[in-house]
């Protein structure tokens, strides 16, 4: 089987590097059965790497020990869908992981373009390819999954394996990797068309058209994948916080801001013919950024909690990403003249202008957690001194770019295309500022003196009341014209512009995420070393210590404190905060006991026992409005969602008549 | 005099050994703060603070002890230079010099003059207030005027 | 027995890439020589729209709505001369005979013909249509791009 398994993938990579060049060569020497032979060979990669998959897959499920890869990241103990999940778990099977997805694409894409676009096709293809020849080949001779466990020259197995680290055994971490890797791979897709409509100066830009919805639904896989390593940190690691900046986090994070620093710009190309260089620049920069995510995850550079593995991966990384760049460069420099812009900026102040500061703001903060990521790195290699950058350094430089980039977010929608008078400004500012403002007073009233604080609830009363007031008279207009009620109107309204109104819908997700981000501002925090029958009081709660559980199952072994939960003296519940010893890996986690609620989270964390192994230490904390994050997350998800929904207006114009097939190339030179 | 000193001295170790024991799962701010400026012998490469390793054998005790050295009044300073004695030099991680704050901004910086270069390139010269009526005044494109309008009719 | 296997996985995939008959070549969608430019015209026209509904519900003043109104017409009919010079230039109204595609190059070239007003007729079953259809209402064959 194992040998099968190699066998598929050196197959597969040398069918990666037939298509990679049949594709090419066919197109430049206008042959089309080597371009479709080329085609052809994607299919087979990704029938290949199935293949190889379902091998590695189906050991990992039976317990084949005599897998190095399997005994690494697998027991016998473990549930099915923990044994499935290490095929993401360690770096040979992600590798593989990431192969198998990008294959899947391409065989979509591939598919989906058999009949169109048949002038860059071969070169997308092509592209794809060169990505995928590089991941076989880290698949095949770096990180082969199929490595056995050998002694005296013969194959042996062992009796057990060391399990998934018991942090990744959690439903929400079971698919983080895979959404991120969906998000990671995905962009492969739009970088490959724009480099195919580069190379062959495509007119017009059927490349943004063609992979409009593949980049929303990567954004998408992105965004979601952030989202479940948010929640899973903030519910397994027991301390509460849900973004360390941790390296690997920060990695996760660099590709989804310059991934939305291109959905916002790739307007101004679509509506007005502007920034062609710079959506090509984003979009590669997106792709190498999410190469280097998995260089991050993978090769051990800075190392931290995901990156469980170090090896010589890093060198090959270094220069493929390096080779990329240089030819991407090089394309774009060499076809600058074809990247012109069509028209001008009418006014500074205009829609044109706030993308701009938008797309400064997102790719600041991006560079800022790029550099904030490598620093200590380039530091160590430069002049030998070991730096640290801890939270406090990145959230000193990061909220005040966050804050500003929410106030864009409310500020954006107000200008209009092309021009705005400083008359219509004033009218569509002054009512969303003026309340704004009273809130801001309100909470300061209130006794709120958090600047941060009182800064972000300001921007978040005006973003959100810029885009309800952009519903709601939107809404009231087609109401009245078509005599509906307003809830129907707004539903009518979405459907017409689904892509402007959803993105509406994403920009309330972004707002209620800061409301979250906020509420840490108001955090409190205690400890206490407990007893049964101890209390423990933290803002308004009373927690009783009911007793301390022992328990013990073939996993793991485990301290469980039973606390009741009083309020005002009413009893409210009763959480089971948990310290968990798994046997295979020898490490220890925490089950958090929590009470979510809108307003604020009790989360009661076991820390460990104390020196005498007499009393527990508890850990509480209260999270205001922590919530409020996992809510804004969803509402975004939806909001993307419904910009996937084709709008329902068509556009009723006449189209030019086209009459007999016509050589395109002879037409389109200007 | 000397007795109570002692005896005090006693007194502060046994409260700050208490204290320590959650310290080393809870760090304050302020172990932190001395944390990060710590590199952890774990092998993680991440710093004391932030090694996320649970029960890690260096960076657990490492934070007691910070804790430990604070209660008794010891400044960040003497605790790192303990830990440097113990550990050699090469535990000591430097805090973010002059680069690490000032690419970021210089950054923004750069961006902005990009910015305002873009929108002296491909500003109109044309001012604003200059606003002809709405027609097309161009005569080669007034031919197609009647088609626009039509178009326009049929829109929504 | 893992060696058979193996050899007709191998002989499977040379076969399937490099087993291109002619018959497999795809018969691409028919590409209009002024898809860039209908693209460019339907990106105007859906500025006009939302211009027209950002105007209404009142997020403009009537001097931003008039001259972004005329600067998208003047836009409109820059781009309608365009496809008018692109006509004149490659025959479309029958006065050069178009060249076949180059994807195309394995089958024959469609004989294009030039007649407006008529009708639009489906080049593979002979089918009338009033308007112009992507593919044909009878026998479900593109019929973009060529019409009697």
């Amino acid at each position: 089987m194992e040998n099968l398994g190699s066998l598929a993938i050196l197959l597969a990579f040398c069918v990666a590097i037939y298509a990679a060049v049949a594709s090419i060569v066919g197109r430049v020497r206008r042959k089309p059965f080597l371009v479709v032979s080329g085609e052809r060979a994607v299919y087979s990669i990704w029938a290949l790497v199935t293949l190889a998959a379902a091998i590695l897959v189906h050991a990992l499920l039976t317990g084949d020990f005599r897998y190095s890869y399997v005994a690494e990241h697998s027991n016998h103990a473990m549930p099915a869908l923990y044994k499935f999940a290490a095929w993401w778990g360690g770096q040979e099977g992600s590798l593989l992981f990431w192969s198998w997805l990008l294959a899947t694409y391409s065989s979509v894409v591939v598919f989906t373009n058999r009949r169109r676009h048949r002038d860059f096709m071969p070169y997308v293809v092509g592209a794809l390819m060169v990505v995928q020849t590089f991941f076989l080949l880290l698949n095949n001779f770096i990180a082969t999954p199929f490595k056995m466990l050998s002694m005296d020259g013969r194959i042996t197995a062992v009796t057990d394996g060391n399990g998934l680290s018991p942090l990744l055994q959690y439903p929400a971490m079971a698919i983080h990797p895979p959404m991120l890797y969906l998000g990671y791979v995905g962009f492969s897709v739009p970088f490959a068309f724009a480099l195919g409509s580069l190379i062959t100066r495509q007119p017009g830009d059927a490349w943004i058209h063609t992979t409009r919805r593949w980049t929303l639904v990567t954004w998408l896989f992105q965004s979601t994948g952030i989202m479940l390593g948010m929640a899973w940190a903030y519910h397994v690691l027991g301390w509460g916080g849900y973004w360390a900046w941790d390296p690997v986090e920060n990695a996760s994070l660099l590709p989804w801001l310059s991934g939305t620093a291109f959905l916002h710009s790739v307007m101004m190309q679509e509506k007005k013919g502007m920034m062609k260089v710079w959506n090509i620049v984003l979009v590669s920069a997106t792709f190498f950024l999410c190469i280097l995510g998995t260089f991050l995850t993978r090769s051990g550079v800075v190392q931290s909690v995901h990156a469980f593995a170090r090896s010589e991966i890093g060198k090959y990384f270094v220069t493929f990403m390096a080779l990329g760049i240089a030819t991407t460069i090089f394309l774009i420099l060499d076809r600058l003249d074809y990247l012109k812009s069509e028209s001008e900026l009418e006014s500074v102040i205009s829609r044109e202008s706030s993308f701009l500061f938008n797309n400064l703001i997102l790719l600041a903060s991006c560079f800022a957690v790029l550099w904030g990521t490598l620093f200590p790195v380039i530091s160590e290699a430069v002049s030998n001194n070991k730096i640290s950058l801890d939270a406090e350094w990145y959230n000193r430089l990061m909220v005040p770019i966050g804050l500003f980039l929410l106030l864009l977010t409310g500020l954006g929608p107000l200008f209009a295309w092309r021009r705005t008078s400083k008359e219509s400004l004033r009218r569509n500012f002054q009512w969303p500022g003026i309340a704004s403002i009273v809130l801001v007073g309100a909470l300061f009233a209130a006794g709120v003196r958090h600047p941060y604080a009182l800064i972000s609830f300001g921007f978040c009363l005006f973003v959100a009341l810029t885009v309800i007031v952009e519903f709601y008279k939107g809404a009231r207009s087609i109401g009245n014209r078509n005599n509906m009620n307003y809830l129907r109107a707004a539903v009518e309204l979405t459907h017409r512009n689904t892509r402007r109104y959803g993105g509406y819908l994403v920009h309330i997700g972004i707002v209620l995420m800061f409301v979250g981000f906020t509420g840490n501002a108001f955090k409190l925090s205690d400890v206490k070393e407990m007893n049964a029958g101890d209390n423990l009081r933290i803002g308004h709660y009373d927690l009783k210590m009911v007793r301390l559980d022992q328990g013990d199952n073939d996993l793991y072994e485990s301290h469980t404190a039973v606390m009741d939960v009083y309020k005002d003296g009413s009893l409210l519940g009763t959480l089971r905060p948990e310290k968990r010893f798994y046997k295979a890996s020898r490490q220890g986690t925490s089950e958090v006991g929590l009470r979510p609620r809108l307003n604020e989270d009790l989360y009661l964390n076991f820390g460990g026992m104390s020196d005498d192994n007499q009393r527990a230490v508890i850990q509480a904390y209260v999270f205001p409005l922590v919530s409020w994050i996992w809510v804004g997350g969803l509402v975004l998800i939806g909001g993307t969602l419904i910009c996937l929904v084709p709008s329902k207006i068509k556009m009723q114009y006449a189209r030019t008549q086209v009459l007999g097939v016509v050589n395109r190339n002879a037409t389109v030179q200007k | 005099m000397r007795p109570f000193k002692s005896s005090f001295l006693a007194l502060v170790v046994v409260v700050a050994a208490a204290l320590a024991q959650t310290a080393a799962e809870k760090p304050t701010l302020d172990v932190r703060r001395v944390g990060a400026r710590l590199a952890c012998q774990c092998g993680c490469k991440d710093s004391v603070a932030t090694c996320s390793m649970l029960e890690c054998g260096f960076s657990k005790p490492a934070k007691e002890r910070i804790a430990r050295m604070q209660a008794v009044g010891m400044s960040d300073d003497q605790i790192i230079q303990a830990f440097v004695r113990d550990y050699g030099p090469g535990i000591y991680l430097a805090p973010p010099n002059a680069w690490g704050w000032i690419v970021p901004y210089a950054s923004v910086g750069f961006g902005l003059v990009v910015i305002w270069l873009f929108i002296r390139k491909y500003r109109k010269p044309k001012p604003l207030a200059e606003i002809g009526p709405a027609e097309i005044d161009d005569p080669d494109l007034a031919k197609y005027k009647d088609q626009i309008e039509k178009d326009l009719a049929k829109l929504e | 027995m893992i060696i058979v296997i193996a050899c007709i996985i191998a002989i499977a995939v040379i076969a399937f890439v490099l087993g291109v008959r002619g018959k497999d070549l795809p018969q691409p969608e028919p590409e209009s020589p002024f898809a860039h430019l209908d693209e460019k015209k339907a990106a105007i026209y859906d500025n006009l729209r939302d211009l027209q509904f950002e105007y209404r519900v009142g997020k403009l003043s009537e001097q931003d709505y008039q001259s972004t109104k005329r600067d998208l017409q003047k836009e409109l009919a820059s781009v309608l001369a365009e496809v008018d010079r692109l006509k004149g230039q490659i025959g479309v109204n029958g006065a050069v005979p178009p060249v076949a595609a180059v994807a195309q190059a394995a089958r024959p070239a469609q004989p294009a013909a030039a007649a407006k007003e008529i009708g639009f007729v489906c080049p593979s079953c002979g089918s009338k249509f009033d308007q112009e259809l992507k593919f044909c209402g009878e026998c479900g064959k593109p019929m973009k791009a060529a019409k009697a």
